[in-house]
């Protein structure tokens, strides 16, 4: 490295680094319209708009009973759109879980100064790469998910945790009956244990009374996973 | 503080310590469809990870992102999968 700074913590892990982003804390989303119930076909959602012209990394603020997940989000212009899965354990007659309002914080690669105090930083383009005038996104634990398994611990001390990141992996079940297959398609949602990250499958989608050889075949993927905790408290 | 960085806010609320901070800088944020190849030497002995981000909700595949370091420094080699995904690159 010719030119920039890079500072590591005691364990020698790095924390700062002009070769990478500073995320900072942008505000949180706002529910877009109402929270939308499952149908007897399709998992329920939410969604919720940001605005802002640069790249977000929204945050799920994760709950000790309700499971949820970042599902995807997109840009129109300087508006964020982003789609959650929120649910409890409760469920419609086909399955789909009942969905409620999420929190998901916005934190953000900084695009402009916030304020006049604190510091930049600037990579070696020139461009603003840290945002010191602003609170940044505070990395509170890495966890990770081996290839099964359920529940991924951490030893960290955090207030308000929230998730970054989501699973890529999904679960089909199949269910015949008579000459016919119905199939349930299933992706990881997350909740908080004791000291853990729980994941638990949410039903996103159900195809009735398929032909057999239309059917996908039963397919439990699990795949390994690496998340981050980021630190809520004090955020509004 | 024997060394490091502190940072406070304009009321006196120390926001940032890197003295107690835990690991982890966002190298970028990418969304792919297509394979590509990512080589990072300038973080040569640290580790990567790829933060899945978003994506379509069924995808029969996996993310298809993976970190070699047999270079020496992180070489993230992403393969071309049918729907677009996108993942956050750190490193710490």
């Amino acid at each position: 490295m010719a030119y920039g700074l890079q500072i590591v913590n005691p364990s020698g892990e790095l924390v700062l680094s002009s070769e990478t982003y500073f995320p900072v804390y942008l505000g949180k989303a706002t529910l877009s319209g109402s929270v939308v119930a499952p149908t007897t076909t399709l998992g329920g959602y939410s969604l919720y708009t940001f605005t802002y012209s640069g790249q977000i990394l929204p945050v799920l603020k994760l709950d000790s009973t309700k499971r949820g997940t970042i599902i995807s989000y997109s840009q129109a212009g300087s508006t964020w759109t982003i789609k959650v899965s929120f649910r409890d354990t409760s469920t419609n007659a086909q399955g789909f879980f009942t969905q409620y309002l999420a929190e998901v914080f916005v934190f953000g690669f900084p695009t402009s100064l916030g304020g006049t105090w604190g510091g930049a930083i600037y990579d070696a383009s020139g461009n603003l790469v840290g945002d010191l005038t602003r609170a940044p996104m505070l990395v509170a634990s890495r966890v990770s998910w081996a290839t099964s398994g359920a529940t991924a611990t951490y030893s960290e001390s955090i207030t308000v945790p929230g998730v970054l990141g989501r699973a890529v992996d999904y679960r089909v079940r199949s269910f015949p009956h008579a000459s016919l297959v119905d199939s349930l398609y299933e992706m990881s949602t997350f909740r908080l244990g004791t000291g853990s990250v729980i994941r638990d499958y949410d039903l996103r989608r159900r195809i009735n009374n398929q032909a057999a050889g239309d059917a996908e075949s039963p397919t439990e993927r699990l795949g390994a996973l690496d998340l981050w905790l980021i630190e809520l408290n004090g955020l509004t | 503080m024997a060394h490091g960085l502190r940072v406070w806010d304009a009321s006196g609320n120390l926001v940032f310590d890197t003295t107690t901070a835990k690991g982890g800088v966002v190298v970028g944020y990418f969304t792919y469809s297509t394979g590509t190849t990512l080589s990072y030497p300038g973080f040569a002995g640290r580790t990567m990870q790829v933060l899945p981000a978003s994506g379509v909700e069924f995808d029969s595949n996996d993310i298809g992102v993976t970190i070699s370091t047999a270079s020496g420094y992180p070489v993230v080699t992403v393969a071309t999968r049918t729907n677009a995904r996108s993942f956050i690159l750190a490193v710490f």
